[in-house]
């Protein structure tokens, strides 16, 4: 039976290692976009559906300024980075400018630059369109001027188009990418050719503004990391494995049971996910050392058995070891019920690793650990390293002190508690980066919001009119200061209301005065021209979900500042949305801690069939409580993902108490080495998380380490207290 | 280099970048390649001839050339302060607030190959972006050149412009591929 299951296990190894080596081969295998950590399921569908939109349309939009001495220099280094970031998937608004140009010409007696018709001034049009006349730099044309002559297609770019061109002594360069700047492979893509751009123009200064160099320069971090918690763990591991066992193949029988879980979680969750999000693999790579302990306890049967028969081995083993990663296993997937994408791989991800690992640990480890030639000398050094764990006594005074401890921990806690939960202090960001975007936009004048207005409708007309009745009731400044849908294809009513107006107050009173002027024999200003397509950066502001019509208009600071939008429409600020959400979440999740205490309780009772069983939960329950109270006295604040941490404190603190427990109540076996080795690699792999810059991580990390670390001392203590009792080999 | 060198090297090029390829046209004329940056004011006439308009349009005002700035400054038959800077160009009309203009969605005579770009002098932006020929001095002596662009996609907009001056440039004709022409006149600058 263990035969087959051997066999299962390799060829489900080897699956996931072609399935990684397919699925790594395509760019959109891992995310880095930090709104995969947001809890989805947390905002209504039409808001949830919007800001992923604005968010699309506001990530893919990439800024740069060249400047330098030698201004002819400049432009050719501006031409030179354009070009190189064309290649790479990046269009620039001058390409798009002129598909704007065609649609407000073709759209000119519908539009306007007030966002009200009532405001419209005549007075001012007339002012403009003789200055625009007589300016030596207006782009007119006597064609032109016979189809618009009062230069409204010129009117309308200076009031709707985004601005573009020179920006003090250097040239601005903005577009758009044409794919998520979230997608390792674009960023890696861009950054590469501005990288390469760079060392042909060594003597450029360039600032850059763009989520993209974010993005980028986030991953690099998170990459970082990973090298760091992965290698400092991997080492640790090592070198105990090489301290306790002496012995080359319990290293390889190690590194093969974390190997096999790596890839088996890794499979698992690109199997299941589009992308995964590099946080998995920071927040994964804690299961090295949660995965190494299953290897130490199958490993260290060798020195406490002499060798015995792998069957045997295995049968000494395999309860606890069901126990710890069934339990484990649970803690970790209760993660998927609070609806955060990065969470469900994370889930996905470890479930995956832990029942792989375990499988291996079961099956295949013990063809690879084979009875030692120098067994008994290698017994002996085992029994020496533990004899000093077995002569501790557990005294009263001891007792008193930890409780004092505790007890001191958990009141500096609640003295220094805080809680953290907006998304804005999450991720770090990058000061040189943030100081280039700063740059730019000090140079253009340029300032966006987060923010932006939320109109909808049952159709996109009236979608329109919502978005226009929201304007319309705003201050002209604040007006004006939108990217909106309605100013550049307004609602059919709207169309017709403007063009009424300009009939009325512009062309019938006007016109012949102005024909006369310009010597225009027969002014055709309502000839009517095919429509050109909605250029895209307009068109990507509207989209449909949960069966309504909605636009997106990103506000400047000044219209951010508007605090009311009408009705079908409403200002959304998405990181507060989501830093409401996430308080939402950490209290919702502070209820899943107990419900899961009371599935590892059900659990427990039901394989032990005994109430003193329980005893194992009083670790976790430990873990949990210093959990919370260690990071909050050294003012780490509370949040979501301090608490989502603690269900891996229950299910890796249960681990060390359920290996004890099995210890006293059936074979007797010492486990204090064991268990000590197992505690200690996993903290040294969850506590390396705490050193993580991104403010989810590190606290993830931080609940974890003294969770996990407070449960393994506690372990001991009901063991100690009730002292051990018959064994089932003596 | 310093930013003051490279402003008057700028300033100076309108004038002095189309001739350096030149020979000296007139005795009586300043070698075109010896023409030196000139700050100032000057009174300027502008005439445009659009296609399909049976009337040019005129406008006349005082051009003022700074460093890296040009004020051009229409009081007839409206009262428009148009400013180029490198930073961008904006509109003020009748004293108003100004008003930034957008580039002109690809017009020949924005951006770095412009007409502007030309008055503020930039000798390389115009060796790069124009083929400079020099062309017969006219009947006064003048010397008289030509900058026909270079790039097909400029092209397609404008056909040539012509430079003529004796001590400086004093006319600029735009000619555009569309048949539409541009005239400008420049009087003698003052400080």
């Amino acid at each position: 039976m263990r035969g087959w299951g051997a066999i299962l296990c390799a060829i489900w190894c080897i699956v996931a290692c072609a399935v990684i080596g397919v699925r790594t081969q395509n760019g959109n295998a891992f995310d880095t976009d930090i709104q995969s950590l947001l809890p989805q399921n947390a905002l209504e569908p039409l808001i949830r559906a919007a800001i992923r939109d604005a968010g699309d349309v506001a990530s893919r939009r990439v800024t740069l300024l060249v400047s330098g001495e030698d201004p002819m220099r400049v432009d050719e280094a501006a031409t030179d980075l354009q070009r190189a970031l064309g290649e790479v998937g990046f269009s620039t608004d001058a390409a798009g400018g002129e598909g704007i140009g065609r649609w407000l010409y073709a759209n000119r007696n519908a539009l306007m630059c007030a966002t009200d018709p009532s405001r419209f001034d005549t007075q001012a049009t007339l002012n403009q369109a003789q200055a625009m006349l007589y300016n030596p730099v207006a782009p007119i044309s006597g064609d032109m001027l016979v189809r618009d002559p009062f230069l409204l297609t010129l009117q309308l770019s200076q009031c709707l188009a985004p601005a573009s061109g020179r920006a003090g002594d250097a040239v601005l360069i903005s577009g758009a990418l044409d794919a998520s700047a979230f997608r390792l492979d674009v960023q890696d893509k861009v950054v590469s050719a501005f990288n390469a751009w760079r060392g042909r123009w060594p003597d450029m200064q360039v600032a850059r503004a763009g989520a993209v160099f974010f993005a980028e320069d986030g991953a690099k971090q998170a990459r970082n990391e990973i090298g760091l918690i992965g290698g400092v763990s991997g080492i640790a591991i090592l070198a105990l494995l090489f301290v306790c066992f002496r012995r080359p193949q319990a290293i390889v029988g190690t590194l093969a049971v974390t190997a096999a879980g790596a890839a088996g979680s890794l499979a698992a969750a690109l199997l299941v996910f589009p992308s995964v999000h590099v946080l998995v693999f920071v927040f994964g790579s804690a299961l090295i050392g949660v995965t190494s302990d299953y290897a130490l306890h199958y490993l260290a049967t060798g020195p406490q058995t002499n060798w015995a028969p792998a069957a045997e081995r295995v049968k000494r083993v395999s309860r606890p070891l069901a126990v710890c990663a069934l339990a484990t296993a649970l803690g970790f997937a209760s993660l998927g019920a609070f609806g955060v994408e990065i969470f469900n791989q994370v889930a996905v991800f470890s479930v995956a690793g832990i029942l792989t690992a375990w499988w291996f640990t079961v099956t295949l480890l013990p063809l690879m650990d084979l009875r030692a030639r120098n067994g008994d000398k290698l017994r002996a050094w085992w029994d020496m390293l533990e004899k000093p764990f077995l002569a501790y006594r557990w005294q009263a005074w001891h007792g008193a002190v930890a409780g004092l401890l505790v007890l001191s921990i958990v009141g500096l806690g609640v003295v220094r508690f805080g809680v953290l939960d907006d998304v804005r202090q999450f991720q770090p960001r990058s000061e040189a980066l943030a100081a280039e975007e700063e740059r730019v936009r000090e140079a253009v004048g340029f300032s966006s919001s987060p923010s932006f207005l939320l109109s909808y409708g049952a159709d996109a007309q009236e979608a329109r009119q919502r978005e226009e009745a929201a304007l319309a009731a705003w201050p002209d400044a604040a007006a004006r200061d939108v990217l909106a849908v309605s100013r550049f294809d307004p609602s059919a009513a709207r169309r017709a209301e403007n063009e009424a107006v300009l009939r009325r107050e512009l062309y019938e009173p006007h016109l012949t005065a102005r024909a006369e002027e310009l010597g225009v024999a027969a002014p055709n200003p309502f000839e009517v021209v095919e429509a050109p397509e909605l250029p895209p950066l307009i068109a990507n502001l509207e989209g449909q979900a949960n069966n309504a019509h909605y636009l997106v208009a990103p506000l400047g600071p000044v219209a951010a500042e508007q605090g009311q939008a009408g009705e079908n429409a409403l200002i959304v600020d998405p990181a507060a949305r989501y830093s409401q959400a996430f308080a939402s979440f950490r209290g919702l999740a502070g209820w899943a801690v107990g419900a899961a205490f009371l599935v590892c309780m059900l659990i427990v009772l039901t394989l032990y069939r005994t109430w003193r069983a329980l005893v194992v939960l009083a670790a976790p329950a430990a873990g949990v409580l210093l959990g919370l109270a260690v990071p909050a006295a050294l003012g780490v604040p509370l949040s979501f993902f301090s608490v989502a941490a603690l269900f891996v404190v229950i299910g890796t603190g249960i681990d060390h108490s359920v290996f004890l427990f099995e210890a006293a109540e059936t074979d007797g076996q010492a486990k204090e080495l064991v268990v000590f080795l197992a505690a200690l690699t996993t903290i040294l792999s969850m506590g390396m998380m705490g050193l993580s810059g991104t403010y989810p991580v590190a606290s993830f990390g931080i609940v974890v380490a003294a969770g996990v670390t407070a449960a393994y001392l506690i372990s001991f203590v009901p063991i100690r207290f009730r002292g051990r009792e018959a064994r089932a080999d003596n | 280099m310093g930013r003051a060198a490279d402003l008057a090297r700028k300033v100076g090029a309108v004038l002095v970048a189309t001739f350096l390829i030149a020979a000296p046209a007139n005795a009586a004329c300043i070698d075109p390649n010896n023409i030196r940056a000139e700050y100032g004011s000057m009174p300027f006439t502008q005439t445009r001839h659009l296609n399909g308009i049976t009337r040019p349009l005129i406008s006349r005002g005082q051009a003022t050339i700074a460093a890296q700035r040009v004020d051009w400054h229409v009081t007839t038959p409206v009262n428009a302060l148009t400013t180029i800077t490198p930073s961008g160009i904006t509109q003020s009309i009748d004293g108003g607030t100004p008003q930034r203009v957008n580039g002109g969605g690809g017009d020949a005579l924005l951006g770095s190959a412009g007409l502007f770009d030309m008055l503020v002098g930039n000798f390389d932006a115009l060796q790069q972006h124009y083929t400079i020929t020099q062309r017969p001095a006219r009947a006064n002596g003048d010397w008289n050149i030509r900058l026909t662009p270079r790039a097909a996609g400029m092209a397609r907009a404008l056909t040539h412009i012509d430079v003529a001056g004796c001590e400086r440039v004093a006319e600029v004709e735009v000619q555009q591929a569309n048949g539409d022409r541009m005239e400008i006149n420049l009087g003698p600058i003052s400080r």
